[in-house]
This record gives structure tokens, C-alpha cells and sequence, in this order.
């Protein structure tokens, strides 16, 4: 009996974990990173207009990417894509090109927040779980990126008032539609 | 392992998420500021939004998922195994599950279910050993795009049977005197096998391909005698593992005196003791020999001596089913060992019990091998009484250990310990990994034996 009280306990064996036996994974730290990457090039290319020192544009979308990456529950990273529409509205021309460009960041963005914040950074998910979700989101952007050619095209040309007021009768059924109901 | 049934969870139900709200809110905002600004370039980043919300909606899953977690019996020794099956209903496509094994140890995954069962194999090592707790799962549902989730819900799977894990040992000590007709050893009386005992006229019983032709051409050239090659039999030893499972105790020393439990990622004295066995019990199986199962603890049959891998299977059963039960108590008779048979005694050497029966077994004509599988004892913040105290039995356990050795009994240490004192004879013996201890245990048996029959033969 050589050790005295107060020496330094054993450690015990390597820690024990649990395997799950499931098909190829990805860590919830991959989705952040994903997640932080899209919201920081969604932030710089939104900021263009705004913001014209690319110095400060980007620090200001790499701050922004890691809030969202950081806190990526809603309603953080739908917060974010608002601001991206109105710093694109400030934008001069009826239809900036790089509307495109963002339209598809602001769905990639959504959709990592929602993995990431279903995915705690210690956990992995399934590949083929996020095989839906993006064949999903490649036939929306498919359908949207299409629409959003097309505005481009006819950007520039008045439209008939009447066609305003149906816009915004369609935006007010809408909303209605969507209130949540008893 | 048991097969008690899973606790079923209260019947979950389905709830829209917050995503559908958000999804909605971003869309239509963002639609809204188009409009006013007559800007079509803003009204369309809130579309994507909004379709993935309707997509979520108007695909929302029917039906609960369920899930239930069930013995694995294919699980290796040393780890706690089990079979998580998820039976998803059409519509839901992803389940999130956490699984929270011994130790609150946890591992969160996010599964693909396209409507089909999944089962999945659930397994952590365990540094304990017997009757363990099992996983409990909760999990999470979600439909397309995560618009409707199921409330969390819990399961929590049937205690599992863990079996001890056993290492691969040399050669460990065997009895002198070997037994039956046909074995790995050579026995020292004429029989089939291999070794060559001598060369012998033919007689009555001796088989015709026995003879040597060419001894017998130089003895005999007229064939008035003919010779034959007798060889010496072959025969198998028997081993007997004693398990004393009276108690179990753990690297804390605050533990010892009943308060409080030991922690689930240390192995206890019995865990030791059952890996031990297990080890032993696989190096003497592999070689060919017979092992049986005794247990000091509890009075109960013992496990039969008998042979190959599907013994070596009932012998972890019979290590990973013994438990300490009450006060640790008296035997008032030795547990009955085969004639001949080497006898392993595991003890944590707590009490003069085991010794006791080890001197018992040793005078009378037994290999006798104790193992010490008391664990390395934590002594970092520990009271000064309870110091005290185990200065005191860790001093009553050495002097049980020197007398053993002075007797003639192997005391092999499980867990080396660097600061062991030296034998009787100089030796660092507590130093040795088991696998040496063993080893030089088995040399020195053999040189005993080989002694003897010298002197035997003079």
C-alpha cells in the first residue's frame, strides 16, 4: 500500500459508447458548417446593394451565417431571409439577376436550419434521410428557378393595375388560408 | 439473456410544428413586400418557402410510429446488445431517435423510414458483467418537410444478460494426474497414441499393426518372437472454476460498506472475477480439456465438467448468472471437486473463507490457483477513516496472500499491481499480467511434476 489519500484516482477504461447500427451518416457538425456556409454567401450576395465595402459586407454575412449556424431554430433563419428580401428590394431594376441565385440559397438555408436544428452536433443522420428533402427542394427550385427566368424576361413592362389588385386579392386569400383555424 | 417485454409508451399523437407557421410567415411576408414594392424578385425568395410549406401540409402522415427494443442474441460477450425495430407508417420520413445506453451514455441518429420496419442493432461495451440494464429510446417523428411531428415518446427494452469477455490466455497450470481414455495429453500408462513407450514382444491383445517389422527383422530374423511399438495413452485434464461470488465490490472504497452503488463504468470484483473465469475456462477448452462451474455463494448445482465451444457458452451463462445474495457466508463443506481435477479459485480474498478452502483443496492433492480479482482501489479523496480501513484489510489481504504462497498455492493477481510487494521468494508476482502470472505458474507446475516422476523413477 505505497499510494497515499489525495493521488490522482484512475481513469477509467476509454468511455463507453453506444453504436447504432445505420447506413452511411453525416454529423449534425457537417449540417452547421452547410448551414453556416449558405447563410454567409445568402447574407454577402443580399448585402450587395447596401453594402458596397466587400471588407464589411462579408464580415457582416459571416456574423450572420454563424447566428444562424449558432441558434438555428426558428424563427432565426426565416428572420434572416426577410432581411435578404429587403436589402434585395433596395436593389435598382425591376428584377436583379441574382434574385436567382439567392431564391435557392434562401431554400437551402431553411432546410439546413430545420436539419440542424433537429440534429444536435454529437449526432448523426442518416444519408438516405436527406435524400427526400433534397429531391424535393431540387423540383421546387426547378419550378421557381423556371418562374423566375420568365419574370426576368418580362421585368420592365407595366402591369395593368387589375393585375396588382388580383395579386393582392390571391395574397389576402392566402394569408387567409393559412391563419391557423379551430 | 431475459426476455421481459418492452414497456409500451403512452399513445403519441401527431402535432404541426412550428415549420409550417414559419414556412407560411416567411412566404407570405415576403409575397406581401413584393406586392407593395412591385417588386417580383423579392415576392419570389418567399415562394420556395411557401410550396415547402403547402408540400408538408398536404402530405402529413397517418398513423403512429412505434418502436420496440428486444434482446440481441447474437451480441458478443462484454457488450450490451440489443435490436431497436421502427415501424414507421406511409408518410413519415424521418425518425429521430436517442438512445441512452448504461452509464448515460448517448448516441442521437437521424433515420430514414419510407413506411417500411427498420431494425437496427444497438450494442455498447460494457464494463460490467450479469444482469445489465438496457437501452431506452426516445424518438421523434416527422413528415415531408417537417410540417407534422410526433410528440416524443420513451421505450425502455428488457434487462439484458452481459457475458463475461474472455482474453486469450498461454498455457495455465493443469492437474498432475489426467483422466479418461483419449485427450491432448499424454498420460503416463500404455494406450492408444502417439508417444512411443517401447518396444515389446507381441502378446495377447496387441494389434497386428502394432508390429515393427524392422525391430523385429533385427531381434528375431527367424520371426520366432514378433515385436510391436507400444505407445503411451492419451488422456484429458479437468478443471474446476470456483467462483466466489459471496461479494462484490468496486474500485470505490465508499461503496464497500453498503452505501451507495458502484459506478456503472468500472468493473466490480465479480465483474473481474467472471472475466477471469471466462479466460481461463476458454484457454483450457481450446486446448481440449474439461472445465466445470462452481459457485461459493450460493449453494446450487454446479455446472458438469465437459468440453467444446458449446460448453465454453454455458460455462459464460452460469459466470453471468452468479450474484452475490445476502451476507457473504459460510461453507460448511468444501464444494466437491473430481479427483484429480486443478481447481481455480476466484476471490477477492476479503475474508478467510477462500483461502481456507484453497488450503483444503491443495492438502488434498489439487493444483490449486487462486485468482485476486479485487479490483484497484480509487484512494483520491477518500476519509481518513476509510483509509484507515483499508490499510487494515489491505494489510489482512496480504498476509492471506503470503501464507497461501508459502503453502504451495499460486496466487495470481488479475489486475497487476506495479506497487505489489514481492513474493516469498523475491518475485514481483502482483506486477505480472495474468497472462505471465499464469504462464510461469504452468512452468513451474511442470517442473514440479517433471521432479517428481524423476524421483519416481530413481
Amino acid at each position: 500500500m505505497s499510494a497515499l489519500p489525495g493521488a490522482r484516482r484512475p481513469p477509467a477504461e476509454a468511455p463507453p459508447r453506444v453504436d447504432v447500427g445505420t447506413g452511411p451518416t453525416t454529423g449534425g457538425i457537417a449540417l452547421r458548417a452547410g448551414l453556416l456556409v449558405a447563410a454567409a454567401v445568402l447574407t454577402g450576395l443580399a448585402l450587395g446593394p447596401v453594402v458596397p465595402a466587400p471588407g464589411l459586407r462579408w464580415a457582416l454575412a459571416v456574423v450572420a451565417g454563424g447566428v444562424v449556424a449558432w441558434h438555428c431554430v426558428p424563427p432565426v433563419p426565416h428572420v434572416l431571409v426577410v432581411l435578404a428580401g429587403l436589402a434585395l428590394a433596395g436593389t435598382p431594376g425591376p428584377f436583379a439577376p441574382v434574385a436567382l441565385a439567392l431564391v435557392a440559397l434562401a431554400h437551402v438555408v431553411l432546410r439546413l436550419a430545420w436539419w440542424a436544428a433537429h440534429v444536435p452536433p454529437t449526432g448523426r443522420v442518416e444519408l438516405r434521410a436527406l435524400v427526400p428533402d433534397a429531391r424535393r427542394l431540387v423540383v421546387i427550385q426547378a419550378g421557381v428557378q423556371a418562374a423566375g427566368l420568365a419574370l426576368l424576361l418580362v421585368a420592365g413592362t407595366a402591369a395593368p393595375a387589375f393585375v396588382v389588385a388580383v395579386g393582392g386579392l390571391a395574397l389576402v386569400a392566402l394569408t387567409l388560408l393559412v391563419l391557423p383555424r379551430d | 439473456m431475459s426476455a421481459r417485454s418492452a414497456t409500451e409508451p403512452a399513445a403519441p399523437v401527431w402535432r404541426t410544428a412550428t415549420a409550417l407557421a414559419a414556412g407560411t410567415g416567411v412566404g407570405v411576408v415576403l409575397l406581401a413586400l413584393g406586392l407593395v414594392l412591385r417588386r417580383a424578385d423579392v415576392a419570389l425568395l418567399g415562394v420556395p418557402a411557401l410550396l415547402s410549406a403547402t408540400w408538408g401540409w398536404t402530405h402529413r402522415p397517418t398513423g403512429l410510429v412505434t418502436t420496440h427494443v428486444r434482446p440481441d442474441p447474437a451480441a458478443p460477450p462484454g457488450t450490451v446488445g440489443a435490436v431497436l425495430q421502427v415501424d414507421a407508417p406511409p408518410g413519415v420520413e424521418t425518425v429521430l431517435v436517442r438512445v441512452v445506453g448504461a452509464g448515460n451514455v448517448v448516441a442521437e441518429r437521424a433515420l430514414a423510414v419510407h413506411g417500411t420496419p427498420r431494425e437496427l442493432t444497438l450494442r455498447t461495451r460494457s464494463a460490467r458483467t450479469g444482469p445489465q440494464d438496457s437501452f431506452r429510446v426516445d424518438h421523434a417523428a416527422y413528415g415531408p418537410e417537417g410540417v407534422e411531428e410526433q410528440v416524443p415518446s420513451t421505450v425502455t427494452g428488457p434487462r439484458l444478460l452481459v457475458l463475461p469477455r474472455p482474453v486469450a490466455l498461454g498455457r495455465v497450470p493443469l492437474s498432475s494426474r489426467l483422466r479418461g481414455l483419449a485427450g491432448p495429453h499424454t498420460s503416463r500408462r500404455p494406450g492408444d497414441g502417439t508417444e512411443l513407450r517401447d518396444v515389446d514382444a507381441f502378446r495377447p491383445g496387441d494389434t497386428v499393426r502394432r508390429v515393427d517389422w524392422r525391430a523385429t527383422a533385427r531381434r528375431s530374423p527367424e520371426l520366432e518372437t514378433l515385436y510391436v511399438r507400444r505407445t503411451l495413452a492419451t488422456a484429458e485434464a479437468t478443471v474446476v472454476l470456483v467462483l466466489d461470488s459471496r461479494d462484490e465490490v468496486g474500485p470505490d472504497l465508499s461503496t464497500w460498506g453498503g452505501a451507495g452503488t458502484p459506478r456503472l463504468d468500472e468493473a466490480t470484483s465479480l465483474d473481474l472475477a467472471r472475466h477471469a473465469a471466462a479466460s481461463v475456462a476458454q484457454a483450457v477448452l481450446d486446448a481440449g480439456d474439461r472445465v466445470a462451474l462452481d459457485d461459493l455463494g450460493q449453494l446450487r448445482r454446479p455446472v458438469r465438467p465437459g468440453g467444446g465451444r458449446r460448453h465454453l457458452r454455458r460455462i459464460l451463462h452460469g459466470l453471468a448468472t452468479t450474484r452475490p445474495v445476502g451476507e457473504p457466508s459460510r461453507r460448511l463443506r468444501a464444494p466437491q471437486v473430481p479427483a484429480g481435477a486443478a481447481v481455480y479459485l476466484f476471490s477477492t480474498l476479503l475474508d478467510d473463507e477462500a483461502p481456507r478452502l484453497a488450503r483444503q483443496w491443495h492438502d488434498a492433492g489439487h493444483v490449486v490457483v487462486v485468482v485476486d480479482t479485487l479490483p484497484a482501489p480509487a484512494l483520491a479523496d477518500v476519509p481518513a477513516r476509510i483509509y484507515l480501513a483499508w490499510l487494515v484489510t489491505g494489510r489482512e489481504r496480504a498476509d492471506r496472500v503470503e501464507d497461501l504462497r508459502a503453502a504451495g498455492v499460486d496466487v495470481v493477481r488479475w489486475v497487476p499491481d506495479p506497487a505489489g510487494r514481492p513474493g516469498p521468494d523475491g518475485r514481483p508476482h502482483d506486477a505480472l499480467d495474468p497472462r505471465s502470472a499464469l504462464e510461469l505458474a504452468a512452468r513451474r507446475h511442470e517442473r514440479r511434476r517433471a521432479r517428481a516422476s524423476r524421483g519416481g523413477a530413481r
